[in-house]
């Protein structure tokens, strides 16, 4: 890439300046982002609804394409995004490492976006190769393209610290902004709008698809890699397997990786049903206020409760505060089993349930890195990279398997789409399920993540003579 | 071996480990209690004890460095006092987004939802604003502080 195409000075960074500017904060890492975000809100939220609800593919193949193609397409996923990790750490070129992939990945969203709204209907076979081909397309290829280069720009954008933690601030804004928007907006106004209706779901994804483009196009103009190979200094090469027998000698991090696991499935359950439940259980189909009512309890508490969480943890330390967090969260969680079906009461256990997560939300990075540290004490080597690549793949496998699971589910539990006409009543046993994937499967998880966190190292006490 | 234990306030990392540095000891450690604490607790050590008349440099330095602290910690509080008020006008809007719900106004029970969610998701960015305005507010002079830890590190012994 060297010599190729991003050589022309067209390509080149308009944030020229040597410290982040305003500019570049705002355009480059807000501006900038803010489409992709929402668009991957979208798609993890309503995309399973589409292909139930609208395109009613549950019934392919006897239910097993709906189940197993989520599986199969984030296993790709995983390896293209290890793949691509090896591809930008390789790449040299006038624009820098991570930002051509950027201005690749620009039009490759867009596209895929449109091809997983416009699927062809008639013929079970063609409509599941097109599903499988565009859902792989968008995230193993396109998505994973972006999101690889996406999370480099930061780090390479300075090397002072002060300023990257300000940059990092302003780069996660976008996430909360998006998922914010989309958790009411969508629920509230367009999903009632767009109804059963599958034109109008392709228009949808058209005009966010012509409002993307030329966002992600200002995040590749007006961001900048400052940061160079000599600047980060080169690492000591260390084979993955031998990565692998580093880590695993960390209680620390093993306990981690199986928090990550419980952690991410339960999650991943909760954000695949949420739309059913309060469709289906909760409130009525589209009802326009349900779902977002349920996003709002559920959301507000773990962002205002940052507050507490510091506090918290500097008196009772990591370990006892997840702890803690997690009893709190099962409370939260029993109490909307008492009655599933009152909004009130769910309402009340989701905002309980919240609060409980806030020490497991803000302490994760520095739980990794406790865990990391401790790699490194008792076998002498450094695996970040490693470790941050395998907790990608867990996040990406576990939402592979929680929609595995959930559509295996529905598909042969004798779900029923609506129809623009009728909305029917999904039978008992489908609501049972629904409700044990957003809300009873926390009962398990909670209390097994509190014996989890049994195992995590104590936080280190300043030794006797220290301040 | 002589080991010590600082809780470093975020943005004064590199000011406090330089100082320490200079007088003769080694950052070993760092660890954050949560992602978004101010504090990171950093440990030193020093392989050799103090020699004469480094004890009194460093109880110096400590000193300035506790006056900085100081300003920080006002100006936390008046961080504090700020994102707390943000996070409830959020929690109002959400309270008050049940009421147009019950009146049956959809659009403002929208509006009313999504400006509450964004008032408590915006809680988790507005430390580095509310910092500069409370520096500012408070009229104080880090840099000065920060020229007479200096001074006191370039004396001789």
């Amino acid at each position: 890439m060297k010599n190729g195409l991003l050589s022309s000075k067209i390509f080149d960074s308009r944030a020229p300046a040597e410290k982040v500017t305003r500019r570049e904060k705002i355009l480059g890492h807000f501006m900038g982002p803010i489409a992709v975000m929402v668009m991957n809100s979208i798609l993890s939220s309503y995309l399973n609804v589409y292909y139930t609800d609208v395109l009613k593919i549950g019934g392919i193949w006897g239910g097993m394409f709906i189940s197993a193609f989520p599986i199969v397409a984030k296993v790709l996923d995983v390896l293209t995004f290890v793949f691509m990790g090896m591809v930008v750490d390789r790449t040299k070129s006038r624009q820098g490492k991570a930002r051509p992939w950027i201005l690749f990945s620009a039009p490759l969203m867009v596209v895929c976006l449109v091809l997983l709204f416009a699927v062809p209907t008639g013929n079970d076979n063609l409509t599941a190769i097109w599903i499988f081909v565009s859902y792989t397309l968008f995230y193993a290829v396109a998505f994973t393209m972006y999101s690889t280069a996406h999370t480099l720009l930061v780090p390479l954008a300075t090397n002072d610290p002060v300023e990257r933690q300000q940059l990092s601030t302003v780069a996660n804004t976008p996430g909360m902004a998006a998922g914010s928007f989309v958790a009411i907006i969508f629920p509230c106004l367009l999903v009632p709008f767009m109804g059963v209706v599958g034109g109008r779901w392709i228009a949808v994804a058209v005009a966010l698809a012509i409002v993307s483009l030329p966002l992600i196009l200002l995040e590749f103009f007006f961001t900048r890699e400052r940061v160079t190979q000599s600047d980060a200094g080169s690492d000591e090469k260390v084979s993955l397997s031998a990565q692998l027998r580093c880590c695993v000698k960390s209680r620390s991090w093993v306990v981690l990786m199986l928090y990550l696991v419980v952690i991410n499935l339960v999650n991943s359950l909760f954000s695949a049903g949420t739309f059913y439940y309060c469709n289906w259980v909760l409130g009525s189909y589209n009802d326009g206020y349900t779902q977002a009512l349920f996003y709002a309890l559920g959301q507000a508490p773990l962002e205002i409760g940052l507050l507490l969480c510091n506090p918290l943890a500097r008196k009772l330390g990591k370990r006892n505060s997840m702890l803690l967090g997690m009893i709190l969260s099962t409370l939260g969680a029993a109490l909307c089993l008492l009655n599933p079906r009152s909004l009130p009461v769910v309402l009340a256990g989701q905002f309980i349930r919240s609060l409980g997560l806030i020490p497991g939300t803000y302490m994760i990075s520095s739980m990794l890195g406790d865990a990391l540290d401790d790699v490194e004490r008792v076998s002498g080597k450094r695996c970040d990279g490693f470790s941050s690549s395998v907790l990608n793949c867990i996040v990406t496998i576990m939402g592979g398997v929680a929609l595995c699971i959930f559509n295996f589910g529905i598909s042969h539990l004798g779900y029923r789409a609506p129809t623009a006409d009728v909305i029917p009543v999904q039978n008992g046993t489908i609501q049972t399920f629904i409700i044990f994937c957003v809300i009873g499967v926390q009962l398990v998880a909670y209390p097994l993540i509190a014996v989890i966190t049994r195992f995590m190292r104590p936080d280190r006490r300043p030794a006797e003579n220290g301040k | 071996m002589e080991e010590l234990t600082v809780s470093v306030r975020q943005g004064r990392e590199s000011v406090t480990e330089n100082c320490y540095k200079a007088l003769g000891w080694q950052v070993i450690s760092r660890s954050k209690e949560s992602d978004t604490s101010p504090f990171t607790r950093t440990v030193f050590i020093r392989e050799e004890p103090e020699p004469d008349g480094a004890a009194e440099k460093r109880a110096r330095c400590e000193a300035v460095l506790a006056e900085i602290e100081e300003i920080d910690r006002r100006v936390e509080r008046y961080y504090l006092e700020r994102v707390v008020l943000v996070g409830l006008a959020g929690a109002v809007c959400i309270g008050l987004s049940f009421l147009f719900l019950h009146l049956g106004w959809h659009v403002v029970f929208t509006l009313s939802l999504l400006l509450g969610l964004f008032l408590c998701s915006i809680t988790l960015a507005l430390r580095p604003p509310f910092t500069r305005m409370g520096l500012r507010k408070l009229g104080v002079d880090v840099p000065a502080l920060e020229s007479k830890l200096t001074a006191i590190l370039e004396e001789e012994n």
